[in-house]
């Protein structure tokens, strides 16, 4: 009737243990649902709230691409909360979306997360300030407000390369209404959208770019489960494959998707999509490279983002990049 | 009648009723200075409401209770049914309270402190224990220390031996009246009224027995008790005790 | 009763109350420990106790200051609230229509979501030491209230009785009296607002971010969260050990000031 002590802690141990292997086990293995029409059923975790960051994926869908592959894409949109690699090593979705980093630091933590390809080349990250401020590099960020998410890399780099010392920080809490009404105020954003957002509301938006100190991972990263490559490569092939071209059609002429993109994201305005899209394409496509080369990773950009994250201390052993990503479905480069 | 130079206590007709509930009916009696008088009574019978209203606890609400208390110094004392003690102080600091809260102490009323808690027979060493390192007995003695260490003209006790053995109960009957009679002097120390439920109590220790009824609390009797002081355990087994017990038991039960 | 027989006590009774608790520990940890390594599981879902404590050892120094921190901001907060309630429950004391216009806003003090509640303060009152330890105030201040407002509302009739007898004033009443019957329910409540205090100082934190040079456990576990399982637990089982060092010095206060009122401390898990 009355429970003593030890089997009150006895059962308290149950339960915890139970719910450990709850959380372990669980998740679909690829392949298990095709829906009526016999296509395969495939799950895609965005990293954030829909927007011409994901556009090619969404060309994919709409223009037929990923059904062409025989495949049903469910793209599922992300958010504040979202870990797209917590996503993918439970098995809960079968690709994702997320930055090189992320990846490098998921593997330092047993998730085993490939990277397949990469449509935005350079790193959109920023830190947007006011024109009015004067400040143009980011050594003269001294004596404003900056809002920032505290466990970031690129926080840790600049941190470490002093362009922070000076500053008041603050954390980030998303949206821009802080920046829009304060002169001394500055914060984190991606260049294709926070500072166009601000231009929109009449502000006066300077977007300093992180990749100018020397930080760049590869952002916007198609990944999934390494289980899932030895497992299926032809579906990993196919999405690919679908995913590429998508974006090919979606640098090349955004405006079908960004309709669809609309729908999904009630919050995202037609103005800021189509001027995004258009601040998207030299980081998805720099230095001239051509279009069928969209998302090629080379071993040198991840060797130096990991050094980089060894050096910021946000990597503690050392890891073998080689197996943080892979180019073996890309279509071969053209000569 | 108000009272005088003699008479310490005067009641007349006084009631006492909580809501529509009369505690109280009536009750008139006097206590002249010096005296050591009982109440005696059933559970019930509003002894306890009639001593506080001489404390000043509650006011009558018909009826006029005149008490001479003295002058501010030497007030009344009142000492409860528990020994109600201070558990965070010492028996000193307890015993001090009362002058504490009349004023600052000095020197002379350290004095004064040690003596009352000499008189009721509790030792040096006993003074800086904390009250639950006592017997319920020994609570008693701080208890009643504390009602004397200001020198009260009037001395009210609601039951307070009610809670202790028959031997040790009867020792400190003998002890209040020492303390009542102050071996030595001319006049008792102080006015008592003492409420019990226990007759022979109430026959060993007092002068004169007020006996009272219930439903409604009502004055029965005013007996007097014509034994001569210093009284010792001898005589409660005198044939003249008994008699006088039987008598008020007889009353009590209202025959 | 012998020397021996002492000493034979002692040991005895060490080992009734340390070992069954250390015994389920290590079953606990071989467990878990067991479960990852035979299912396989990730790190970054659900890391081991072994690389837990590998994780708190490599972050040793910015733990120590983080707890620190942490511990500086839940014992400043939970002082100002023992301050704080002790002034309030003095003035509820009094009369009984101050208690009754004022309970329901007490109970709001206890029912209001903190995680809510943190990140509005932050913006108010700025990120800094002193909104943290609002937030501590707010989380821990309800059951001393209640509690001491209790301990100086029931004392003994009797006793308010002796000293109304000797003319007390209201203020020797309230501190002769009120105040000192209070006191055991004080500490025994300040132990429950310790462990709220730790808890308000860790989401303050989480929610301030960056912005103090010396950040708490809150931020070190918010900045952990995302990629560093297993520092984020070490911070986790840090702040429970702070939390609980705190719980371990009132108590001992606490038997301290009960001895002087002849109370035994109560201890339902012994």
């Amino acid at each position: 009737m009355y429970f003593n002590n030890t089997s009150r802690y006895l059962f308290f141990l149950a339960t915890v243990a139970i719910s450990m292997l709850l959380t372990s086990c669980g998740g679909r293995q690829p392949n298990d649902d095709n829906n009526e029409n016999g296509l395969t059923k495939i799950r895609l975790q965005i990293n954030w709230f829909p927007e011409h960051e994901h556009g090619g994926f969404y060309a994919a869908k709409a223009k037929g691409y990923f059904a062409e592959e025989g495949l049903d894409v469910e793209i599922i949109p992300g958010g504040p909360k979202v870990n797209g690699v917590q996503e993918v090593v439970s098995r809960r979705v079968d690709f994702a979306i997320a930055n090189a980093d992320q990846i490098l630091l998921g593997r330092a933590q047993q998730a085993n997360v490939v990277g397949l390809m990469s449509p935005i080349q350079d790193s959109p990250r920023c830190i947007m300030v006011h024109k009015s401020s004067g400040i143009s590099k980011f050594e003269e960020l001294k004596g404003i407000t900056i809002s920032l998410s505290g466990g970031k890399p690129f926080v840790a780099y600049l941190t470490k390369k002093g362009f922070l010392q000076d500053a008041q920080l603050v954390p980030f809490l998303g949206g821009i209404r802080r920046f829009l009404e304060e002169k001394d105020f500055a914060q984190q954003g991606y260049v294709f959208s926070e500072p166009i957002q601000a231009t929109t509301h009449g502000s006066d938006p300077v977007a300093l770019m992180v990749s100018d100190t020397g930080f760049n991972p590869y952002t916007g990263l198609l990944f999934t489960h390494g289980d899932t490559i030895r497992d299926n490569p032809e579906l990993v092939e196919k999405v690919v494959r679908a995913s590429v071209r998508g974006w090919k059609d979606f640098l090349a002429d955004p405006s079908e998707t960004n309709k669809v993109i609309l729908q999904v994201n009630e919050d995202l305005d037609e103005v800021t999509l189509t001027k995004g899209v258009a601040a998207l394409v030299p980081l998805c496509l720099p230095n001239d490279m051509p279009a069928d080369q969209i998302g090629k990773m080379t071993i040198e950009r991840w060797q130096q983002l990991h050094d980089q994250l060894i050096e910021i201390e946000m990597l503690e052993e050392s890891l073998d990049v080689k197996n943080a990503f892979t180019i073996d479905f890309l279509p071969p480069a053209t000569p | 009648m108000p009272a005088t130079a003699t008479r310490t206590i005067s009641a007349e007709a006084v009631s006492k009723s909580f809501d529509d509930d009369q505690v109280v009916k009536e009750v008139s009696f006097t206590v002249n200075a010096g005296e050591f008088v009982s109440i005696v009574g059933p559970s019930g019978c509003g002894k306890s409401t009639l001593l506080r209203m001489i404390a000043g606890l509650e006011e009558p609400t018909t009826g006029a209770l005149e008490v001479d208390r003295g002058t501010s110094e030497s007030n009344l004392s009142f000492v409860f049914q528990d020994p109600t003690l201070l558990p965070w102080r010492n028996v000193r600091n307890n015993v001090a309270l009362p002058i504490e809260l009349r004023g600052t102490l000095n020197s002379q009323d350290q004095e004064t402190i040690d003596d009352a808690i000499q008189r009721v027979g509790l030792t040096d060493l006993d003074k800086s224990k904390l009250p639950h390192m006592l017997s319920g007995g020994m609570r008693m003695r701080v208890s009643i220390a504390r009602a004397l260490v200001t020198q009260p003209k009037l001395l009210l006790l609601d039951e307070p031996f009610a809670a202790v053995d028959d031997v040790l109960r009867q020792q400190l009957n003998e002890e209040l009246l020492k303390l009542w009679q102050q071996a030595g002097c001319e006049q008792p120390a102080f006015s008592a009224v003492f409420v019990t439920h226990n007759i022979a109590e109430a026959v060993f220790l007092s002068q004169r027995i007020l006996v009272m009824g219930a439903n409604p609390g009502r004055l029965l009797a005013d007996i007097k008790v014509p034994f001569d002081y210093p009284r010792d355990s001898a005589i409660r087994t005198k044939p003249e005790f008994t008699e006088l017990a039987a008598d008020v038991l007889k009353r009590l039960r209202g025959s | 009763m012998s020397l021996s027989d002492c000493e034979d006590l002692d040991v005895s009774k060490l080992a009734k109350n340390v070992l069954p608790p250390l015994l389920l520990l290590v079953a606990f940890l071989s467990t878990w420990e067991s479960v990852v390594w035979l299912l396989k599981i990730p790190a970054i879902t659900l890391p081991p106790p072994s690389r837990i404590a590998l994780a708190a050892y490599k972050n040793a120094d910015e733990l120590v200051i983080a707890t620190g921190y942490t511990a500086l901001a839940s014992t400043c907060g939970l002082l100002c609230s023992v301050v704080i309630g002790v002034v309030m429950a003095a003035i509820f004391s009094q009369a009984a229509i101050i208690r009754r216009s004022f309970f329901p806003y007490a109970i709001f003090l206890q029912t209001v979501p903190i995680v809510a509640v943190a990140p509005l303060l932050l913006h108010w009152f700025g990120n800094g030491f002193q909104t943290i330890v609002m937030i501590v105030i707010i989380i821990s201040l309800f059951p001393i209230i209640v509690n001491v407002t209790y301990g100086m509302v029931s004392v003994d009739r009797q006793l308010v009785n002796l000293f109304q007898l000797n003319r007390a004033s209201r203020w020797q009443i309230f501190f002769k009296l009120q105040l000192p019957n209070s006191v055991p329910l004080l500490i025994s409540a300040t132990k429950t607002s310790a462990g709220l205090a730790v808890i308000g100082a860790i989401v303050g934190e989480f929610f301030a971010g960056l912005s103090t040079p010396l950040s708490g456990l809150g931020y070190f576990i918010m900045k952990s969260l995302e990629y560093k399982i297993d520092a984020m637990m070490a911070a986790v089982i840090a702040s429970a050990l702070l939390g609980n060092a705190m719980f371990t010095v009132i108590s001992f206060i606490e038997s301290k000031i009960l001895a002087r009122f002849g109370q035994v401390q109560s201890n339902v898990f012994q």
